[in-house]
């Protein structure tokens, strides 16, 4: 998202991002952010929790509104009680083997939720894949 | 009563770890070294089109779903879209809360009430998703990136809000 981030900026559009890896913000050195730790996958909140993403994404905007440098923010919400939830991120055992990819099989296939929205997106885009316009509605 | 706090995660540390034992190829984290750009004489946000980027592979039902293999297409998601049509699809992270509640991963709605209460002045037409774990620097930067940007000014936002996963 650093590059991406960079990109617009120069192009004159202001960024705001929000993280939930710190180190790897701080390394592609995206202009504002702010870090909320939480796990992967859960970078606006929790499930059915609309006050707490609304404060996330308020957060994040209000970076535009008063920072002018560089800036990573830590919010204060926390996922639970403890933080066990990160033993088991990307650990491996100490002797080094037994180490686990838990990352799906890499395919040129679209990998759709549900076999209908396969359906619908050939009703829309033919039987093959739209390369032309990759699936994206204008 | 919480326990004490551990620190963030180390994502890259952990991660060139996990690669390591597995035998992979080492991925080359980017580190961006010369001064940062920034936009400049932004309006405030009340005032402002914002825009929305996110990568966790969102796409709205009737699209073509993203692949897994350095996929470097984006789609153009109305800001109006019903949101139980938005689907969430990825090779790199547990997708649990993203398909039970895509404004996990997605806060279109958080946006929505943003824009209600003026806190946001408008919301761009479209938001933007892409997939994200795209081993080449070179295609997002040469390939990925220039297209956002392209699309953004198109929708003529003035911010934009990123949300990777």
């Amino acid at each position: 998202m650093g590059l991406i981030a960079h990109q617009l900026e120069k192009a004159g559009i202001a960024t705001t991002s929000i993280s939930t890896a710190k180190d790897i913000s701080e390394s592609v050195r995206t202009p504002r952010s702010v870090f909320l730790d939480f796990p992967q996958g859960y970078t606006t909140g929790k499930i059915g929790d609309q006050k707490l993403a609304i404060d996330i994404v308020k957060a994040a905007l209000n970076l535009i509104d008063t920072v002018e440098e560089e800036t990573l923010t830590t919010l204060p919400y926390r996922w639970g009680d403890d933080d066990s939830w990160k033993d088991t991120v990307f650990q491996i055992p100490e002797s080094g083997s037994g180490a686990t990819d838990n990352r799906l099989e890499r395919s040129d296939h679209p990998q759709y939720q549900t076999s209908q929205d396969r359906e619908y997106a050939k009703e829309r885009h033919g039987e093959k894949d739209c390369m032309l316009c990759s699936g994206i509605d204008y | 009563m919480g326990t004490n706090r551990q620190p963030p995660i180390n994502y890259i540390e952990r991660i060139t770890a996990t690669y390591d034992a597995l035998g992979y190829e080492q991925y080359q984290w980017r580190e961006t070294e010369s001064p940062i750009s920034f936009a400049k004489g932004m309006k405030p946000v009340s005032e402002s089109k914002i825009g929305m980027i996110a990568t966790g592979g969102v796409y709205s039902s009737g699209q073509v779903a993203f692949h897994y293999r350095d996929d470097a297409s984006y789609r153009a998601i109305s800001s109006s879209v019903d949101t139980s049509e938005l689907r969430a699809t990825h090779f790199a992270y547990d997708l649990t809360g993203a398909r039970e509640d895509i404004n996990v991963v997605f806060p279109i709605e958080a946006m929505r009430m943003l824009e209600m209460e003026g806190y946001i002045g408008t919301l761009a037409d479209n938001f933007l998703t892409c997939m994200g774990g795209i081993y080449s620097q070179r295609s997002v930067e040469e390939e990925l990136a220039p297209k956002l940007v392209e699309r953004c000014l198109q929708e003529e936002v003035e911010a934009v809000l990123l949300v990777p996963v």
